[in-house]
């Protein structure tokens, strides 16, 4: 009964248009932490006997972890692109197995945030310990909560496509998680290199 | 999009993703051994950051074009889509311009 739902053209454009200006205005809300960052850095000057640079700190950081995270975050992108195509197609199987792949992989990307802050505060390293830790903790906690997020999203999609609800003509609601996950993996795609790398 | 979607073949709609996770693959080396040349080479602070964010662009324009198929969409969703952008490089650049005064004011002494 509830395959017979169909979403208009026009109702889905909509739908991912509202969606890209939700996702604008996010890239402006982690905008604004990554400009202050690339700022706040840039004008600390080199450590001196008189000075510390707090942003050398930057080096304690575990550059391995993160580029584990990286793959992590960029294969859970393929699988939920792979998802959409599936709900293009209308196939219900095809979407949860994708869908919960994806969410496994953000579940594992979390676990591993998890151990690297776990490692930050065992050394006595928080928010409040220098301006570099506190841009670290606000940039990767705030992605965090936005990967969270989006596993929650999945998690409903899943259950919705374990129940067949989506078709060739109902899908809207694929798209428009996979476009807010895709925006987490491009936020971190920032991310990883100017706080483990440079 | 989705009528233009759905007229692509599956197969070919699989290549492209295929590729576009090679390439991010590939990318994410590529940053990784920017960043080992990077620290080898002593490259200024302010060069890094830009050489990083540079290819994380490239990294970020594969993912909007193919998986969020910004490619097919209509001119309205490269509006909104860019807006942003052009946004974050008048913060940015205006920002960093500025900064002289400001790293004075950070030397001690």
């Amino acid at each position: 009964m509830e395959n017979v739902v169909v979403e208009s053209t026009e109702m889905r454009e909509r739908t991912r248009l509202g969606m890209w200006l939700f996702l604008a205005s996010e890239i402006m809300f982690f905008a604004g932490f990554i400009g202050a960052y690339v700022v706040l850095r840039t004008i600390q000057p080199a450590t001196t006997p008189g000075h510390v640079n707090p942003f050398d700190d930057l080096g304690h950081l575990n550059k391995w972890l993160a580029l584990v995270n990286t793959v992590v975050l960029i294969t859970s992108s393929l699988t939920m692109a792979l998802a959409v195509a599936a709900a293009h197609r209308g196939d219900n199987k095809a979407i949860a197995k994708n869908i919960l792949i994806t969410m496994v992989l953000g579940v594992t990307f979390l676990i591993i945030k998890g151990f690297e802050y776990n490692a930050k505060f065992q050394a006595d390293h928080f928010p409040s310990t220098s301006v570099m830790y506190a841009c670290y903790f606000t940039m990767t906690g705030f992605h965090g909560l936005h990967v969270l997020i989006g596993i929650l999203f999945l998690f409903f999609i899943w259950l919705f496509a374990m129940r067949g609800r989506y078709s060739v003509n109902r899908n809207v609601g694929v798209e428009v998680t996979g476009l807010y996950w895709h925006l987490v993996d491009v936020i971190w795609i920032f991310l990883f290199p100017i706080l483990y790398l440079l | 999009m989705s009528s233009e979607l759905a007229h692509t073949p599956h197969e070919t709609q699989m290549k492209a993703y295929m590729a576009v996770f090679i390439t991010l693959m590939i990318l994410t080396g590529v940053t990784v051994g920017a960043s080992v040349l990077g620290h080898k080479m002593n490259w200024n602070r302010q060069t890094a950051i830009w050489i990083g964010l540079a290819i994380a662009a490239v990294k970020a324009t594969c993912v909007a074009l193919i998986f969020m198929h910004l490619k097919q969409e209509q001119r309205i969703f490269y509006v909104v889509a860019l807006f942003p952008f052009a946004l974050i490089v008048v913060l940015i650049t205006f920002t960093l311009g500025d900064l002289d005064r400001w790293i004075y004011a950070l030397v001690p002494g």
